[in-house]
């Protein structure tokens, strides 16, 4: 029961750490929400996509672990149309989005180095970043790296909130100054 | 082929980030890991407007002429000159700064740098005050709250929260920045502000208020106002709360302080401040330096002259006197008849009621790209980049020193500024 808790908190996450850290976060722009998809889909429970119900469907399209597509009444009946429309537009970030859910953008980006040196899992890989230094080259197996003045993310699969137990992490982008880095739901 | 070098320093601001690892393709820098965007166009943009010979200026135009002609004349140039200026050092290394001075002695003449507008004036109120103060690597390791103040870091020194203050896990801050309380005081809410804890909007101009209620709260005042300067006295009361309670507060204070109303007094008054506060507990202040060596030519200056800058040799020995000595009175009171302009570019930086006066007088400049200085001198000569091309030592904001590497040669035939400086230098005690 207890390894299944950080999947629990994952899914019903009402982002208290991001609130709670008295750092006003995403306010200008609203955050990609479960109701906000759920009311665009069909809501008939058909199970043609193979999930019991469509707020099943939803959060597993929020983790990314189904494709809209597979949603076939939502395009076939053309009642639904134009909520097709408006609900490929209001996920379309998740496709940006890599395994994760974590967005960087390098218009944004000042090469600080913050999202290195607070990222724990950096740091399990290269242990001097946690103490503020830049690594000597590049690790293959490192998440943030800032090279050419600008964050790159290399090996994602290491994020924590990746990697098995998925704990609901946000330090990298609580920590970003420019909100260079994003992570959705 | 390429090759990979670690641990150079970076010359794009005060806090001279010494993990830089840089990729090189046959003498030509190609990328690099951990410099942040400012650093990064250090290292890549090299030769952007690269001056590459030096010029005369005859009759209006530009003339290429050989480097031994330029300095020739150079050296006349000064030495005809009453009150010859020589003028800038703060991107340039302390080796070259030492010879500078030097030269300014043979000469007797007049040396400033630009920390004279800048904080090089905070380092005067040294002369006044007490100052705490501890490395960076101390903040790093023992500092539980970060105080700055009117300094936006993220801007101005990208790396200076990730690689020191707030973000990084010390010796005894294992925690980072979960242990760590972090305060911006500032006129409005910078992207600094975005990640810290608090954030105090002061009035404009009304720093020395804030500062001074504070010092009286400290000394057990109980001053009969509700606000100062826009923030309320119970705010003020929790700040002071939290340093005290802290075990080592780091405050770095940066221009925004300096060039409000009040300017170095400000900074007097919050050192005055810092030294009331040590006998509850560990408190230091850093200031927030701009160019990477500004703070190396005060060290310099300081063991040559007795100064830390703004030194006046016409009467053969070293004079000091802020207000009468410093650049921008020399150029408002016109005392100055010829001027030598080392790695800065004052017509940019300085205001047009200053600089106007450069367009009467002979200026020469060594700069290593084109810069609206260049545009008005009469001679230009080229130089390599310091921190780069040149090895040297530079003294990062908490006075530091640093040795930098040369990771790649300079364009054939250019020269350094020590180099350059020597060579005036010689000619200079020769025609004496
Ligand atoms: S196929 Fe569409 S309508 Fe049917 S259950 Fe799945 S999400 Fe709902
Ligand atoms: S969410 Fe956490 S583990 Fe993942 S990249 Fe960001 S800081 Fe690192
Ligand atoms: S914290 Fe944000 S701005 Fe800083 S390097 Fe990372 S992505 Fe870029
Ligand atoms: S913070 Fe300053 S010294 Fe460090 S990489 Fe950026 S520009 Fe260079």
């Amino acid at each position: 029961m207890l390894e299944k808790l950080p999947y629990l908190i994952e899914l019903q996450c009402i982002k208290c750490l991001s609130e709670s850290s008295g750092v006003k976060r995403m306010s200008e722009k609203k955050r990609l929400n479960a109701m906000m998809i759920y009311k665009l889909l069909p809501q008939t429970n058909c199970r043609i996509c193979g999930e019991p119900n469509c707020m099943a469907f939803t959060v597993k399209l929020l983790n990314r672990s189904v494709e809209l597509k597979q949603c076939t009444p939502l395009f076939d009946e053309e009642q639904y149309a134009e909520k097709a429309e408006k609900l490929k537009e209001l996920i379309a970030p998740l496709e940006l989005a890599k395994e994760t859910g974590i967005i960087l953008e390098d218009e944004k980006c000042i090469g600080c180095g913050n999202c290195v040196v607070c990222c724990p899992a950096n740091a399990t890989v290269a242990p001097e970043t946690s103490g503020g230094k830049g690594i000597k080259e590049a690790h293959p197996d490192i998440i943030f790296l800032v090279e050419k003045g600008l964050a790159r993310i290399y090996k994602l699969e290491r994020c924590r909130r990746y990697e098995p137990p998925r704990t609901n992490c946000r330090v990298c982008e609580m920590m970003c100054p420019t909100k260079a880095i994003e992570i959705l739901q | 082929m390429s090759k990979e070098i670690s641990d150079v320093i970076c010359p794009g601001c005060g806090v001279l980030c010494d993990d830089i690892t840089v990729n090189l393709k046959e003498n030509v820098i190609v990328s690099n890991y951990n410099a942040c965007t400012k650093g990064n166009t250090k290292f890549l943009d090299i030769n952007a407007n690269r001056l590459l010979k030096p010029t005369i200026k005859m009759n209006g135009t530009n003339k290429e002429v050989d480097l031994d002609t330029a300095i020739s004349k150079t050296a006349e140039i000064l030495l005809n000159a009453e009150s010859p200026f020589l003028y800038g050092w703060s991107a340039t290394t302390c080796e070259a700064q030492r010879i500078g001075i030097q030269l300014a002695k043979e000469l007797k003449g007049l040396v400033d740098s630009t920390s004279s507008f800048c904080h090089g004036v905070s380092l005067s109120t040294l002369l006044e005050n007490s100052w705490s103060t501890a490395t960076l690597g101390e903040v790093m390791n023992r500092a539980d709250v970060i105080l700055y103040w009117g300094s936006n870091p993220i801007e101005s020194h990208p790396r200076h929260m990730s690689r020191y203050t707030t973000v990084p896990r010390g010796i005894f801050r294992q925690a980072g920045k979960e242990e760590r309380t972090v305060v911006v005081i500032d006129i409005r809410k910078t992207r600094t502000a975005n990640i810290t804890d608090r954030f105090l909007e002061v009035e404009p101009n009304r720093d020395f208020e804030l500062i001074s209620v504070l010092r009286s709260l400290v000394n057990g005042d109980r001053p009969d106002i509700e606000t100062v300067a826009n923030v309320t006295l119970k705010e003020v009361n929790r700040l002071l709360e939290l340093i005290k309670e802290a075990d080592f507060c780091a405050i770095f204070f940066g221009l925004g302080l300096l060039m409000s109303a009040g300017t170095y007094h400000n900074v007097s008054n919050l050192l005055s401040f810092v030294a009331e506060l040590n006998q509850f507990t560990k408190v230091v202040a850093i200031p927030m330096i701009g160019h990477y060596n500004m703070i190396g030519f005060n060290h310099v200056c300081s063991w040559l002259t007795g100064f830390p800058y703004g030194v006046d040799f016409r009467k053969e020995y070293p004079m000091f006197n802020p207000g009468e000595t410093t650049t921008v009175e020399l150029l408002q009171q016109k005392e100055i008849d010829a001027m030598l302009c080392v790695a800065a570019d004052p017509v940019s930086t300085l205001p047009y009621s200053l600089t106007s006066y450069l367009k009467e007088i002979p200026v020469i400049t060594m700069d290593r790209q084109m810069t609206p200085t260049t545009r008005i001198s009469k001679i230009v000569i080229p130089v390599a980049l310091s921190g780069i091309e040149v090895s040297g030592t530079a003294y990062r904001m908490d006075s530091v020193p640093l040795y930098m590497k040369n990771i790649i040669s300079p364009p054939d035939g250019i020269l350094s500024d020590e180099m350059i400086l020597t060579k005036l230098l010689e000619l200079v005690k020769e025609a004496k």
